[in-house]
Order: structure tokens, then sequence, then C-alpha cells
């Protein structure tokens, strides 16, 4: 595994650069052990050193260093610094797990609800000194947008933390009732136990009624809405399809006053309709099952 | 920056503990010659590799010397084979105990082990360290 931090040394640096590693893998791997053993599992060897390179490179980032730092200051120094900069991380993460626990609607789904409670678990048993790479807790709930698998510890869960509270700022700005009524039409099978994500059905009905400038507030769809959907996206040129829902997802995020981050979402979102809406005017226009009309 | 273990141990810090060694043992009479600490290498990285596990400097060799330099059942002819099936049963055992007993801990009853066998390192191979400690009517360890 490389993060590219080190292709810009010569090879000669980068040796230097590894053995600087290395000695700091030894030093925290005495830590670990409190003295008390010369050798380690492999397994927690290779964890102490991925805990290491992300706290240092966590604090380069930070800091605005170059990677070579590390051959120019004391790597004892600099990985205590960086521990620091581990420790905020644990600090924001949980101002935002604070927010995460306040998502309007996740008595709506088991699996957020089991996920926010495993994230508590986290708080507790993470170690940014050695084991900063680490996870300890299950993340079940399914996003709109993944987080970035390449990222790790408390940088996967700070991410995927404000991409929950991303996504829950965009259902909290329509009426619960009217959620719960969306998700139960779009998820017949139990939107509450199945692994489902409520972003999704609310932010696909919300920019149907843009599309047809119909009233947010129910989020239900109408007959002659439907028949407006399928005039507008019925076009063969899925660039002007593609160009349609974006500039839908344009007008929600400005009707909605989102954020950039939840805009960002909104429009990337809006773009992965395409294959679905491909789908359903190929089938024969029945747009329950995206825009649904609710009873 | 490079996240994988590599180039595990090195060859210089097992060598240094190898003259260290030398150094400590040979009023004992105890020697090891060059072709045998070269062995003692290849052998320990071999048995860290077998067992699944790393070491940082010049590794257990040195203590597990000291912990057995002044056995009366070692012979100075095995000396170098008394190290090397002891640095396998050594990284073994740690393997065995999950990383939750100290060194200090797994040495000592390396050497009880080995006088209990009467020297015969060999004959230890074939047990595990719990059926061995059972045998031996060790006291369990705490952590246990």
């Amino acid at each position: 595994m490389d993060c590219g931090l080190t292709a810009f040394l010569t090879e000669e640096e980068a040796l230097a650069y590894q053995t600087r590693l290395w000695q700091l893998l030894a030093r925290q791997a005495e830590r670990y052990t409190m003295g008390k053993s010369t050798s380690l599992r492999r397994e927690t060897a290779q964890a102490l050193l991925t805990s290491i390179c992300l706290s240092l490179e966590a604090y380069f980032r930070e800091q605005g260093l170059p990677p070579n730092t590390l051959m120019r200051s004391d790597p004892e120094m600099l990985l205590r610094a960086a521990e620091g900069t581990v420790r905020r991380q644990v600090k924001r993460s949980q101002l935002l797990y604070c927010r995460a626990c306040r998502c309007v609607l996740q008595e709506e789904n088991l699996s957020l609800r089991e996920t926010l409670g495993s994230i508590a678990a986290f708080f507790r048993a993470y170690d940014p000194r050695f084991f900063a790479g680490e996870l300890p807790c299950d993340i079940d709930y399914q996003l709109c947008r993944p987080v970035d698998e390449s990222l790790q510890g408390v940088w996967y869960l700070r991410a995927w933390l404000e991409q929950l509270v991303t996504e829950d700022a965009f259902l909290s700005c329509f009426d619960p009732a009217a959620v719960r009524q969306l998700l139960a039409a779009v998820c017949p099978e139990g939107h509450r136990e199945l692994l489902v994500n409520l972003y999704e059905p609310v932010a696909a009905g919300a920019l149907g009624l843009t599309l047809t400038e119909g009233p947010l507030d129910g989020l239900s769809q109408t007959r002659r809405g439907w028949a407006q959907l399928t005039a507008l996206l019925e076009t063969p040129d899925l660039e002007k399809r593609r160009w349609t829902l974006e500039q839908a997802g344009k007008r929600l995020a400005r009707r909605l006053e989102l954020g950039q981050q939840g805009t960002a979402c909104l429009l990337e979102y809006a773009r992965d309709l395409l294959p679905r809406i491909g789908a359903v005017l190929e089938s024969g226009t029945d747009w329950q099952a995206l825009f649904p009309i609710l009873e | 920056m490079d996240r994988e273990l590599a180039a595990i141990p090195r060859h210089e810090d097992t060598a240094r503990a190898l003259e260290d060694i030398n150094r400590r043992t040979a009023p004992m009479g105890l020697r090891l010659t060059k072709e045998e600490c070269l062995t003692l290498a290849e052998r320990r990285e071999q048995a860290l590799a077998d067992t699944g596990r790393v070491e940082f400097g010049g590794g257990i060799l040195p203590a597990l010397a000291e912990a057995m330099a002044d056995s009366p059942y070692l012979d100075p002819a095995d000396w170098a084979e008394t190290l090397m099936e002891g640095q396998l049963l050594f990284y073994q055992w740690k393997a065995e105990t999950g990383d939750r007993v100290p060194d200090r801990a797994v040495l000592a009853f390396l050497r009880k082990a080995f006088d209990y066998a009467r020297g015969a390192i060999a004959c230890l191979e074939g047990f595990s360290l719990k059926e061995l400690r059972e045998r031996m009517g060790d006291r369990p360890w705490t952590v246990d």
C-alpha cells in the first residue's frame, strides 16, 4: 500500500524515510508491549505501522508539511504531535455523532439505529495512540453516497458521519409524515427492517416534483405529473435527459437552501437516477417505484 | 508512505545480537561459530515467518542465551542447536499465548522445560505449551 507521499522523494530519501518509519514502529511496539515482548503478531505490527503512517499523513496534511519532514525532525516528537491530530479528529467525529444521533428519521430504519448504537462503542474502544486505522464498530446502514473505502479509522467514521448528516439535513426539509408515507410506498416489504437508504426515495420523489413543478409538501406525484415526467424525460438524447435532471437538482437544492455538500450529493444522486429512469421508460412508464403517487 | 511491513528482521541486528551472545557466553565455554551464527539468523527469520510474528532489534536470542546458558543439562557442543530449537519453541509458545504472557515468563518456562527434558530440547517440540505445562504440573499463569 502506498499513499503516494514517498513518490516525491528520491530513492535515497525514500530509504531514509522507511528507516525512520521502522524506528518509530520499533518504538511503538515497545510502548505497546510495555517493554515485555520483543516480538508481536504480524497483524498487530502491521496495524501499528498503519496507525503511524495514517497519523503522520494526517498531521502533515493538517500542517501543510512535506513528507520529508520526517527526515528533518525528531520522529518521536512528530508522532506525538500526530497523535494530537488524530485525537482532534476523534473530537470532531464525536460532535458529528451527537448531531447524527438527532437524525429525524432514525426510528424509520433498524440498521441506522443499530449503526448509531454501534458507533457509540467506537468512541469507547478506539485507540488513537496505537491503532488509529481501526474501526471498532459495525457500520451497516447504507448511505446514498458510499464513503471512500480507502479511508480508515476515525477518518472513515468522520466521512461517514458527514455524509449521514448531509442526507439527514435534506430529509429534515420535509414533513416526517410525508416521508414515512413515501418510504412505505416505495418499499412495501418494510423500510424499517431492510437495509435501505432513507435519502434516495425522498430525493427521487422531490426531484420528480421539481421536474413537474408540483408541491413538495406531501411528496406525492399525480397522474398528470407522471404524464409530464414522461414527456420531459422521453427524449432519446441522453445528454439532454441528464441536463434536465441536473437542472431539477440545482433548482431543488436552491429551493431547500442546501449547503455545498448537500447540493453536490443531490446532483450526484440526480445523475445516478438516469439508468433507472431509462429502465422505466423502456418498460412502459410506470413511475410508481421512482416518483410515487401516495394514497 | 509505505504501510507494508518489509525486510523483517534486519540481518545487522541479528548479527549484533549474536556477537553480544558470544561475548557474554565465551567465558562459560559457549561459543557460536560464524557458520552457526548465519544459520541462527536464517532460522530466526524462518521461525518468525512460520509463527506469523514480527520482531524488532536483536530479538529474543540474547535473552534466550542468558536463560539457557547456566543449565546443568546444557552440552556446550549443542549450544547452537539449543538456541535454534529454543527460539522456535519460544515463538511458537508466544503465538500460543496470544501475546498475553511476557517474554520473561515464557523464557523462564522454556528453561524449566529444558531442564525437565534433561537437555533433550527436541523432545519438547511435539507438545503444545498447554500440554507441556500440564504434564510438568506447572502453576497456571495468571493471564490464563
